[in-house]
């Protein structure tokens, strides 16, 4: 916009020399008049030419002409101060808007102005609104976001507090569970531990079972070896009784012979008389000889067959002996073979019933370690829980915050 | 003086009896052959056997258990049994011996 001065103008036409103003008494009146005015502030008053002539009235022109620009200028500057007042009347209700109401859409665009040094200053105000306006959107949405994510944290916290709730619940009870198995495992150790004890002691046992299963067996073979030598001897003596029958039998055939020739003496005596008497006390003395060989063979005889009977009883009780004896090895044998069988398998008990206790040991030692483990597992979950208890409360709290947030974005009124 | 007579004390199935000592030929063991039966009892054993005489003068033979002796005995100790007592021809009297009564045989009647 071009703007017109005094030196591009075209200048009024000077005024015509009448020698004197009419009258020709009135002088710089006119001319000072019309400054006194514009002294006081009347920039619309004049000079009166016609009341000047000469240099005066050339004067009171370029006054007068003077003061047609400055109230050009002036109405230009009004004009101007009016266009700069309303653009900052907007400005302020924008600012008045945003301060109060928080609303960020009262200045649009179109607020613009030609003024050269105001223009920048509005320019920059837009500008300073739209950041403003997308600080705002951001802001909103960045709030929006962040109530849910708070929402979410909260839940998941809650969730978490929840859970780790439960889990030092159930650590708790693993804890107590393993502390019983702690105690259970000290028992079984102990049981093992006896248990081992007894499987050594039963194969000691078992060891000397099969020592005195050989000595059994050795002295069943030395029972059989004399079992057979009195076996021999009681042939032997049976022989030997039978031999002495003969001479008994012998010895009573004599007798019976001797008391039958006395018998016979005696009656021979007899009918000899008186003559054969002595001869019959010889007969009878002699028969009476024989009768006690007789008693005496008898008694023999009984003796014998008794000594027979026993000697038969004893055979028989020998070979009963020898049977049992043998009986007697093989169940030794047997027996013997059984206790192998049975000092392998407590061997195989002793061997396992070791391993059993030295893993009862390392599993009690395990559970002990475990036991420590859950009570610092236990520690760990409660200050977990402690910490879940916290981290609820701040994202409770940081709800609460994304909330009143979101309440104060929702002031600013971006569109 | 009183008489007195030798008999020959034997028993035959646990009995005793006595016969007169002259009337045994010998005293023997039994044999195979027949003798004169068992008029006074089975024997038991029948480990002694009587040799005498018959009345018809035969050798005869008596299976007996024992010989207890000879012994000299008064002959007013012995009593003969009456007839209605007899059994048999054998048995003729008796003799005590303390409390104990013995049977006198006659062998010679024994056919």
């Amino acid at each position: 916009m071009s703007q017109e001065t005094p030196e591009n103008q075209n200048p009024p036409p000077p005024p015509k020399k009448k020698g004197a103003a009419k009258g020709g008494v009135i002088g710089l009146l006119p001319l000072t008049t019309a400054l006194k005015a514009v002294v006081k502030g009347d920039f619309s008053a004049r000079a009166e030419l016609d009341r000047l002539e000469g240099d005066s009235a050339e004067a009171a022109a370029l006054l007068n002409q003077l003061l047609d620009l400055v109230a050009a200028r002036n109405s230009e500057f009004e004009a101007r101060k009016q266009q700069t007042v309303q653009v900052v009347d907007q400005a302020l209700d924008a600012l008045i808007a945003l301060v109060r109401q928080g609303e960020l859409n009262r200045w649009t665009a179109s607020n613009t102005t030609d003024d050269p040094l105001l223009g920048p200053l509005l320019e920059g105000f837009g500008k300073v609104i739209e950041t403003l306006r997308t600080f705002v959107r951001e802001i909103n949405e960045a709030a929006l976001r962040l109530s849910s994510s708070a929402n979410e944290v909260l839940a998941a916290s809650t969730q978490h507090e929840s859970s780790s709730t439960e889990q030092a619940a159930a650590i708790h009870e693993t804890t107590a569970t393993m502390e019983e198995l702690k105690h259970a495992s000290a028992q079984i150790a102990e049981n093992a531990g006896a248990v081992a004890r007894v499987a050594e002691e039963t194969l000691e046992s078992a060891r000397s079972g099969r020592g005195a299963i050989g000595e059994f067996i050795q002295a069943m073979q030395q029972i059989r070896a004399d079992s057979a030598a009195v076996a021999d001897s009681i042939a032997k003596l049976s022989k030997r009784v039978e031999r002495i029958g003969t001479v008994v039998e012998v010895i009573d055939e004599i007798a019976d012979r001797s008391d039958l020739l006395a018998l016979n003496a005696a009656l021979e005596g007899s009918r000899a008389g008186e003559a054969g008497k002595g001869f019959s006390i010889v007969a009878a003395e002699m028969r009476r000889l024989a009768e006690n060989v007789l008693d005496s063979t008898k008694e023999i005889k009984n003796l014998i067959t008794e000594i027979r009977e026993a000697t038969a009883a004893a055979a028989g009780a020998a070979d009963a002996s020898k049977t049992a004896t043998e009986s007697g090895e093989k169940l030794g044998s047997a027996a013997a073979s059984a206790v192998e069988s049975i000092l392998a398998g407590v061997q195989e008990t002793s061997d396992a019933a070791r391993v059993i206790n030295l893993a009862t040991q390392q599993q009690r030692t395990a559970t002990e370690q475990v036991v420590a483990s859950m009570a610092e597992i236990e520690d760990v979950t409660r200050q977990t829980t402690q910490a879940s208890k916290q981290a609820t409360g701040a994202a409770a709290e940081l709800t609460q915050l994304a909330g009143r947030l979101a309440e104060l974005i929702k002031r600013f009124k971006a569109d | 003086m009183t008489p007195t007579v030798d008999i020959l004390l034997f028993e035959v199935a646990g009995v005793r009896f006595a016969a007169d000592a002259s009337q045994v030929m010998r005293i023997d063991r039994p044999l195979e052959e027949p003798s004169v039966g068992a008029p006074l009892g089975v024997p038991h054993h029948g480990r002694r056997a009587l040799i005498f005489y018959s009345e018809g003068g035969e050798l005869r033979r008596l299976d007996i258990d024992k010989v207890s002796g000879v012994r000299s005995v008064a002959i007013e100790s012995l009593r003969r049994l009456p007839p209605p007592a007899r059994v048999g021809e054998v048995p003729i009297g008796a003799w005590l011996d303390g409390d104990d009564a013995v049977l006198l045989v006659d062998l010679a009647r024994m056919a």
